[in-house]
């Protein structure tokens, strides 16, 4: 039965297919262009035993996994970044920290902690996340034990294409002393 | 036929097994998680993350499923929830009440992350399903010496690596066919030189291409191959798969994810670990 649980959950690779998969206006034609009408044929009893069965199962056993937190799509580092992403922390408008920059290391080893590092990255590169405001806060509060009399901490996620070096700056988090309440 | 493969498989379920390996396991798994833990209290970080960000901690999301700030007041529930999951721990690591500590490490380790889900990682993920096992196993209590007992327990987990390594290479190859191919630049670059992720140099590391290119297809190569860990040929598979860890390890900061799977290594190094002869009647 556990076994049965495992393979319904995590069937490696139907993670991979998405929802409307073959149901998008043309997306079987493409799919019989690139891998013939035996192909198709094969790729839509993949997504029929995906979505008529696999998935409703799933649906109805995932509550065992929640109390536990051992849900997970096993999709582990597939690909690089589609773009660079870098992060600088301003401290009263001198920049203190930048990703991989030796010469801009302030609080390189807690930002890159196992724990901070995932938070970091999605603040980074989600619009609006909302992990911003306690990002900044903790930022903002270890600035003015490292800088007293610090009153403003500012988070840039820069942006650019990859491979490559020129970016821009993509978003901008500001906090300010005391509270380090975003702006 | 098919009650004589049920009865096979029963049989085959039921067996016992040298539990070395899995006494290991159950020694390196709560000690990964407790150095990382250290690791969290050495950065001066515990304050920030068994708090949410309305009692001044981090995270301002909570998963629904996070029921410690509901019993207790938000500024304590953490703290009395990282107590339980590290004194569970070391219940688990000396062998003492294996079975509630093991269930109660898997709570409170669960608990810490619905209240901080941007920190939960997929290797939190795996060791909690190793613990929720563990409390079946027969090596829960003692020393790793030569014992026999149920053997299902490292069945499952080694069932459970190869879905999850089976998983990971279809991932990459569905995502990013360039796995396969020698586009340039190699996909494994791209992965070990990301600024948010990893720590190799971009410059010093475009000579080195061809070599990228042959170690991604390596990877992909060991990930696609991981029903191997079912057979005889495990311990080899598996001496790759922990060149791969050291090599994540070395590259990206990752904190605890290579310890962590290494952790579970000893259920595939189990035929050198007790000995070819005891292995085989394992299997």
């Amino acid at each position: 039965m556990l076994y049965g649980l495992v393979l319904v959950l995590g069937t490696p690779g139907f993670d991979a297919i998405p929802g409307n998969a073959l149901r998008k206006p043309g997306h079987a034609d493409q799919v019989r262009e690139r891998i013939g009408e035996p192909g198709l044929a094969l790729a839509r009893l993949v997504v029929a035993l995906n979505t008529d069965l696999r998935l409703p199962l799933a649906r109805n056993v995932d509550w065992i996994q929640r109390p536990f937190r051992v849900s997970q799509n096993w999709t582990l580092y597939e690909d690089g970044p589609g773009n660079y992403w870098t992060m600088e922390v301003l401290i009263d408008g001198v920049l203190r920290h930048r990703s991989l920059d030796p010469d801009y290391d302030w609080l390189t080893t807690e930002i890159r902690s196992r724990k901070l590092r995932p938070m970091m990255e999605a603040v980074v590169q989600e619009p609006k996340a909302e992990n911003a405001k306690g990002l900044v806060r903790y930022m903002g509060t270890k600035a003015a034990r490292d800088f007293p009399g610090a009153a403003r901490v500012e988070l840039r996620a820069l942006k650019g294409p990859w491979p490559g070096k020129k970016q821009k700056i993509e978003r901008t988090y500001i906090g300010d002393a005391p509270d380090w309440k975003l702006r | 036929m098919i009650p004589r493969l049920w009865r096979s498989w029963v049989t085959w379920c039921g067996r016992e097994e040298d539990l070395r390996p899995q006494t290991w396991v159950r020694i390196l798994v709560p000690l990964t998680i407790l150095l990382d833990q250290a690791n969290v209290l050495r950065l001066g970080l515990l304050p920030w993350f068994v708090v949410p960000w309305s009692a001044g901690g981090l995270s301002s999301s909570q998963d629904p499923m996070y029921v410690m700030g509901h019993v207790m007041p938000a500024e304590v529930a953490g703290y009395v929830t990282w107590t339980l999951m590290i004194v569970s721990l070391l219940l688990v690591l000396f062998g003492i009440a294996n079975r509630p500590a093991c269930l109660i490490a898997v709570l409170s380790y669960a608990q810490l992350g619905h209240l901080h889900p941007g920190g939960d990682r997929a290797i939190d993920r795996i060791l909690r399903m190793v613990l929720l096992i563990w409390m079946f196993s027969d090596a829960g209590s003692g020393r790793p010496t030569a014992r026999m007992g149920k053997a299902w327990p490292a069945d499952f987990i080694r069932f459970l690596l190869v879905i999850i390594y089976l998983a990971a290479g279809i991932g990459k190859v569905a995502k990013q066919p360039g796995w396969l191919t020698m586009v340039e630049p190699p996909v494994l670059y791209r992965v070990v030189t990301d600024p948010m992720a990893a720590h190799m140099d971009a410059v010093a590391l475009e000579p080195w291409f061809p070599v990228l290119h042959f170690f991604g297809l390596c990877t992909i190569a060991l990930e696609l191959s991981a029903p191997l860990l079912l057979t005889r040929f495990a311990p080899w598979w598996a001496l790759c798969g922990a060149g791969m860890h050291i090599g994540i390890f070395l590259t990206m900061d990752l904190g605890m994810f290579s310890w962590g799977m290494l952790a579970l290594y000893p259920l595939l190094f189990a035929p050198w670990i007790v000995g070819r002869r005891h292995a085989d009647g394992a299997r």
